[in-house]
């Protein structure tokens, strides 16, 4: 390998590095796909614009390194990766080896690698030695311990012994930076990997470089907490022990954890995440790459959301109300108990968060146990999961990197599929333009084009955007089947694939499964109910149910007993006035949910069901990717997986559960929506509206400890002018009052909401119970009077 | 002759023992007396103090890592700031060891950071019941020096006066 031919030379056009950086703009003539360079005296040939540390691992010569990392674009600080190279331009004819960085460095035609050169080693060595003079050497004490990149590297590259006698600096230990984040300035070697990642993946820039020389530290920028949905990644960036994650920090060691493959449950992305147990005990979620879905991150809801599993407020028996109390009961009397009950005009509501199994389970005893076809899973805003099933294309997670025009329809992909947002965030700022429509501004982190208008000009706002999308070559609608059918058919007058973020993590499994009052499992028609009677040996009624809607306006009527699966309607149902008034008028109420609810208070038969670490099975994601979840931990002792507990008052129905036919075959079904409300709420004061919040509700989240430290009071969003009108500064308690019911909120002041709005978390606790509008009046007068 | 021959053979054998009453004895007194054990010797653990008192054990878990017998569960918790366990910011919760397990290897001790595990001389495992040798860190900790002046005279440190318990107290 001596000479390059000067056809193949690349010291025209710096050849593009593997990070994701965009490629550098292609010289003529176009150079060879690859090159072949030596490593330790083998020929090799990689790919051009292969790194030199990565070529050296492919081929087994691994060489340490700590800045560098594959998700993130080279930045050469740690200076660890040292290789001798050989080989024009990096060194002149008659020139000897250089040492240089591998990590900064392609490798291009003709380049000779040493790895273990002696000039290599010593320049590693000396860099290690440089690393650990302001390092504490206490591994012992330190989380990282037994998996610490500085731990090995200095063990196999590094000297034993440091020259350095004098004292080190000492700095801010054990420093609590936000709700889940440990910084130990002392240990960070300033690899600059999560400062990387905050610029360059999530845009968020919370963690910067602060100071110079000998003093530089990593610290928030002005020393504020850490406010990001994305924290938990920087923990396993460092490859130190400087960022740690307060939920893992001392419990474990790397040794005494046993890994288990599985899928976050959180919401409807359905991240890949390894568990890590202790014994029985989850300790901790890592992040496990997946392309289709993650993308190689977790957000710090999945990351963290494992503190359900041993809450103590998790149901572990059973119970019945008598004489108006909840008391504990045997499985068989409460089986028996809501057999019997539901043995007449049943409905059933709920089934967003079961397993796609568990919810087929459910449909078969909706039409043969309880012989009816009021089901729906839609217990909250959301009004449909699969595109498909209203007649849309549907879209891959996957396609918002490719997509040159992303439109938001009134909905926000942090708080709703946080991981997908990362997505957008990244191609945002290259070659997407993002159109953010509604009422708050939900793209905050990169450039869009901002529209805001009213829920019911939607559908106007989005016609008016043809053109846009007829002039882009790949257009993504992102939509979560908030509104009805108007909004529909407005963007399916685009044309666009669309993505749909769900309500419930399962939602689309539950849908395809049948749990919706006008389709049969697989969105069969009702007429083919009897090739279902056939297969499952009983009578599948044909006629029409109802949606979640006439359900709870029948309750008392018709509806005479009410079956809630895993769903709160109190809580996520937009007419919260409905609801309650609903499940107050039912006859005969079953719960079946993880923890006593506020529906569940209001139960006859409360039943324990496992939660989402704590039973087999597979979930769809938003996108109908299907992955198989794991059993991880055992959950409460007397609670059940809902598919037992399915089969179980199946069996008290006297109905047999079984497979579904695999011949039906007929047009599938498109699912009616209902047909939103085309005019402005009337009336004075605030319009209020209901968005997600990624910390504020949820299942599980609304009851893990783990999320103590982010649940904060309820939050009422305004926009500044507002505010100042109504002379309300940042912080301020006030009442929110709507009719006859009020609400207790903080004051939280916020320019991407239009002006007379007030936004409210939903899934939170009253919120539900209020009118469309609201007037927002300070707190201050009555706690005086109370 | 050969009748003569076995009574010479017989008296031979028991001029031997007859010979070991004036030669001094092998046997001791256990439990009134014991031998010395060999300088290093390994027998039960104790968990070492610093001279101020704190806890030398930072909870590391390299003794429950490098044990063959996996008789060693160690749990870490966070020190609190003002009042800390140990030196640094982590120190041991639970520190259990179960000794019938334990086969005294001593690996514990040679992997031990801070010193803080250290085997004694003390062999006599006494109990009556299994849970008897589960010992945790109550047992295994020597009495803090601290505590022990504010309380009157100074505890002697040896590893059957601590707390009660355990195998050696029954």
């Amino acid at each position: 390998m001596s000479s390059n031919p000067p056809a193949q030379s690349p010291a025209g056009a710096r050849p593009a590095v593997d990070g994701p950086r965009p490629a550098a703009p292609a010289v003529s003539p176009p150079p060879p796909a690859t090159v072949t360079c030596t490593i330790d005296g083998k020929p090799y040939t990689f790919p051009r614009g292969t790194l030199i540390v990565n070529a050296v691992r492919q081929v087994g010569h691994p060489i340490p390194y700590y800045c560098y990392h594959q998700k993130l674009a080279p930045v050469g600080a740690c200076r660890v990766c040292m290789v001798s190279v050989l080989g024009a331009p990096l060194t002149r004819p008659g020139m000897g080896p250089i040492v240089t960085t591998g990590c900064t460095t392609p490798v291009f035609e003709g380049l000779e690698i040493e790895t273990m050169s002696e000039a290599a080693k010593l320049a590693r060595k000396q860099v290690l030695q440089f690393l650990l003079i302001n390092h504490p050497l206490d591994c012992p004490v330190c989380d990282k311990g037994g998996e610490c990149d500085l731990q090995d590297f200095t063990l196999g590259y590094g000297p034993g012994v440091s020259e350095f006698a004098e004292r080190k600096i000492l700095r801010r230990k054990a420093d609590d930076l936000g709700p889940f984040l440990v910084l130990d300035q002392e240990r960070c070697i300033l690899c600059q990997r999560c400062v990387r990642y905050e610029n360059e993946v999530t845009g968020e820039q919370n963690l910067v470089l602060k100071e110079r020389g000998d003093r530089t530290v990593i610290d928030t920028g002005r020393g504020e907490p850490y406010s990001g949905y994305f924290s938990g990644n920087n923990t396993e960036l460092c490859p130190v022990g400087a960022l740690t994650s307060r939920t893992y920090r001392f419990k474990a060691r790397p040794w005494d954890v046993r890994p288990v493959a599985t899928v976050c449950q959180g919401c409807a992305v359905g991240c890949n995440a390894t568990v890590n147990l202790r014994g029985d005990r989850i300790v901790r979620l890592l992040l496990r790459d997946n392309p289709q879905t993650d993308g190689g991150w977790l957000c710090d809801r999945g990351r963290y959301g494992f503190g359900h599993t041993t809450a103590p407020a998790r149901l572990d028996r059973p119970l019945i109300k008598r004489n108006g109390e909840l008391v504990a009961a045997s499985w068989e009397d409460a089986v028996s108990a809501a057999a019997a009950g539901l043995r007449q005009g049943a409905a059933v509501l709920g089934g967003g968060r079961l397993t796609d199994e568990e919810a087929l389970l459910l449909s078969q005893l909706v039409r043969v146990g309880l012989k009816t076809n009021d089901v729906d899973w839609r217990v909250g805003y959301q009004t449909f999961a699969a595109p498909e099933a209203v007649g849309m294309q549907g879209a891959q997670i996957g396609d918002i990197d490719g997509a040159d025009l992303v439109l938001l329809c009134d909905t926000s992909l942090l708080e709703e599929a946080p991981v997908v947002e990362i997505r957008l965030r990244r191609s945002a700022g290259r070659n997407t333009s993002v159109i953010d429509l509604g009422p708050v501004r939900n793209f905050r982190h990169g450039p869009s084009r901002r529209i805001a208008c009213a829920p019911e000009d939607l559908p106007a706002r989005i016609a008016a955007l043809t053109p846009d999308f007829q002039a882009a070559k790949s257009p993504l609608i992102v939509w979560d089947g908030r509104g009805g059918e108007a909004l529909a058919e407005a963007i399916r007058g685009l044309g666009a694939r669309v993505l749909v973020p769900a309500e419930f993590n399962n939602a689309r499994g539950a849908e395809i499964a049948g749990l919706v009052p006008d389709a049969l499992p697989g969105y069969h028609r009702l007429d083919e109910a009897a090739v279902f009677s056939k297969a499952w040996g009983a009578a599948v009624p044909s006629a029409t149910g109802r949606h979640t809607q006439a359900i709870l306006a029948a309750t008392g009527g018709d509806v005479q007993a009410l079956y809630l699966v895993g769903a709160n309607p109190l809580r996520t149902f937009p007419d919260g006035a409905l609801a309650a008034a609903a499940l107050d008028r039912v006859g005969f109420l079953v719960v079946q949910d993880l923890f006593l609810t506020e529906a569940a208070h209001r139960a006859d038969v409360v039943l324990p069901a496992l939660g989402p670490l704590e039973k087999e099975g597979h979930v769809t994601n938003m996108s109908g990717v299907r992955q198989a979840v794991r059993r991880i931990v055992s959950g409460p002792s007397g609670a059940k997986a809902d598919g037992e507990i399915f089969r179980l008052l199946a069996a008290a129905l006297g109905a047999t559960l079984a497979d579904v036919p695999a011949e039906v075959a007929s047009e599938p079904v498109r699912l009616r929506l209902p047909a939103g409300s085309a005019s402005t709420p009337p009336g004075e004061g605030l319009r209020l509206i209901v968005r997600p919040a990624l910390f504020a509700g949820g299942g599980t989240a609304a009851h893990d400890p783990n999320f103590d430290p982010v649940r904060g009071g309820t939050v009422v969003r305004l926009h500044p002018e507002d505010a100042a009108e109504l002379q309300l500064a940042e912080g301020d308690a006030v009442h929110l009052q709507s009719g006859g019911t009020a609400l207790r909120a903080v004051v939280s002041k916020d320019g991407g909401v239009a002006r007379g709005y007030a936004v409210l978390a939903a899934h939170v606790a009253g919120v539900q119970g209020l009118g469309p509008r609201v007037r927002v009046a300070p707190a201050r007068a009555e706690v005086t009077v109370g | 002759m050969a009748a003569l021959e076995r009574v010479w053979a017989l008296g031979r054998g028991l001029g031997t023992t007859f010979g070991y009453l004036f030669k001094p004895r092998t046997t001791v007194d256990y439990p009134e007396k014991e031998r010395p054990v060999a300088e290093r010797f390994r027998g039960l653990h104790i968990l070492d103090r610093h001279d101020d008192g704190l806890e030398k054990c930072v909870g590391c878990e390299l003794c429950q890592a490098a044990c063959p017998a996996h008789c060693i569960t160690v749990e870490a918790a966070e020190n609190a700031p003002d009042a800390p366990t140990s030196p640094g910011e982590r120190y041991a919760w639970r520190y259990e060891i179960d000794l019938l397990r334990c086969i005294f290897c001593g690996f514990c001790e040679e992997a031990c950071p801070t010193g803080a595990i250290q085997l004694t001389p003390r062999h006599d495992l006494i109990g009556f019941r299994r849970s008897e040798f589960e010992v945790d860190k109550r047992w295994l900790t020597v009495p803090d020096p601290r505590r022990a002046t504010a309380a009157g005279p100074a505890a002697s440190g040896g590893a059957g006066e601590r707390a009660p318990g355990g195998p050696i107290a029954g």
